[in-house]
């Protein structure tokens, strides 16, 4: 197999990878805020329940989460829903980031002084327009380098789809590497998340810098 | 009548920090309120502006009732929107200044009575500036708060409280976070604005400064109001010796 027919099969599979981690970052990030929310609940209940689920989450590995969502409703339901290997990969990413999405996002909240809250009530700001317009934008500068980690991690993590046998760029290397006994996909797989965290890394450094007008 | 209180009492946690007090405010009326560290001062001064919920008492501006007490004694506060209203006619200035970091002086300003008070945006940027140039700061509109000294912040949060055009204005401490160097511009702007008959409460440690820029001092400790009057009488002849012994501190 030459080179060229490697990179073009393995290309197929990136694409793949590219959606695992577009489509997972879309649906965590904005989830994470919602968990981050029920986290901070004026309700004991919910705040418990929301403590045990991010619990569960970051306490079990992400591989044995993704098998769960994937046969779980086999096993339990006995469901078999057809096309369903994808969506339970975006799923189960999904579920898995936003919890620690929620807890990056809580301690960026920590760190707004109770005086910028005391500040926009006394000017007549409402609750939508006082996390909006002060509270969010400095917790997002706040988070960054946090976030940077975390979709760094991330882009590593789409392998774990392999789990499901889904053909991302990963699982079909390691396919090439045993048919053809060749290192040479692992290399191009290396070469591949190395670039694409070189990119994340850029593009973040970018945003920190847009954030670096105020301390 | 500007502001009226009375029967304010606020305990945390068992421990009873303004015990049964009443203030009024009149319509140009410059009032310090001073008090040794834990008097409750700052704690009025909150429940004053709803920062803090009052256990009971009643509470009004402008004639119009924001808290009520009930037959059982306890502080009743008027439904959501009316309160709303009724903040309108309030401001405060905080010790640490409280200024957005991430917007401009500018945006620090203009930014609530554009999408608060729903005010046009020429309007209130022409009169934010004006602000500016009084408090001699017309050169550092685009800068952001934390280009800004201490005395210059605290001066643009005495802007961004009087964009609103409340009809009193509250300092909590406002000269406390700063080196002696920095208080005097602050304590300047203030009295300038007592010039203008700005309605004002000054929650303060600067004694010279309460004395000559009030109307009315009044001390409090351990959460009740010992001795009020005009400063000349507070500071000059103090009727109450628990009064005597804070001042004999400060003339050290």
């Amino acid at each position: 197999m030459t080179l060229s027919t490697m990179l073009s099969s393995m290309g197929g599979g990136m694409l793949g990878t590219c959606g695992i981690f577009f489509l997972t970052i879309l649906f965590s990030m904005p989830l994470g805020m919602v968990i981050m929310f029920l986290r901070r609940s004026r309700f004991r209940a919910v705040q418990e329940i929301t403590k045990l689920y991010i619990a569960v989450m970051r306490g079990t590995p992400l591989m044995l989460q993704l098998l769960m969502w994937y046969f779980g409703p086999y096993y339990l339901f006995e469901m078999s829903i057809r096309g369903y290997r994808f969506p339970a990969i975006i799923i189960g990413f999904s579920m898995n980031y936003a919890a620690y999405f929620a807890e990056i996002y809580r301690g960026g909240m920590d760190t707004i002084p109770k005086g910028q809250y005391e500040a926009a009530e006394i000017l007549g700001y409402s609750k939508a327009q006082t996390f909006f317009k002060i509270i969010l934008p400095q917790v997002m500068k706040a988070i960054l380098p946090s976030v940077t980690n975390e979709i760094i991690t991330l882009v590593k993590d789409t392998s774990l789809a392999f789990t499901l046998a889904y053909n991302e760029m990963f699982s079909i290397a390691k396919q090439i590497a045993a048919s053809q006994t060749s290192f040479v996909p692992f290399i191009i797989a290396g070469v591949f998340y190395f670039i694409a965290n070189y990119a994340v890394a850029f593009v973040m450094e970018r945003i920190e810098k847009a954030f670096d007008y105020y301390k | 009548m500007i502001l009226e209180m009375k029967g304010i009492r606020k305990s945390f946690g068992g421990l009873e920090v303004l015990k049964d007090i009443s203030m009024n405010v009149d319509s140009g009326e410059v009032v310090s309120v001073i008090g040794p560290s834990g008097s409750g001062k700052s704690t009025l001064l909150r429940c004053a502006t709803f920062l803090e919920k009052t256990d009971a008492g009643t509470i009004s501006y402008m004639g119009r009732s924001a808290v009520t007490t009930n037959e059982k004694g306890e502080a009743v506060y008027v439904h959501h929107a009316e309160l709303n209203e009724i903040k309108r006619y309030f401001g405060l200035v905080f010790q640490q200044f409280n200024l957005f970091p991430h917007y401009s002086v500018l945006k620090n300003i203009t930014d609530a009575p554009v999408h608060v008070q729903k005010r046009p945006k020429e309007e209130v940027h022409a009169e934010a500036m004006e602000l500016l140039r009084k408090m001699n700061l017309e050169t550092r509109a685009d800068a952001y708060p934390c280009q800004l000294s201490g005395g210059q912040q605290q001066r643009v949060a005495i802007a961004r409280a009087l964009a609103l055009k409340p009809a009193i204005l509250f300092f909590d401490e406002p000269t406390s976070a700063l080196d002696p160097e920095l208080t005097g511009e602050v304590l300047k702007v203030i009295r300038q604005l007592a010039e203008e008959k700005m309605t004002m409460v000054v929650v303060t440690h600067e004694m010279p400064f309460a004395r000559a820029v009030s109307n009315r001092v009044i001390f409090m400790d351990k959460g009740v109001i010992v001795e009020q009057g005009d400063p000349e009488e507070v500071f000059g002849n103090p009727k109450q010796e628990r009064t005597v012994q804070f001042l004999r501190n400060y003339q050290r």
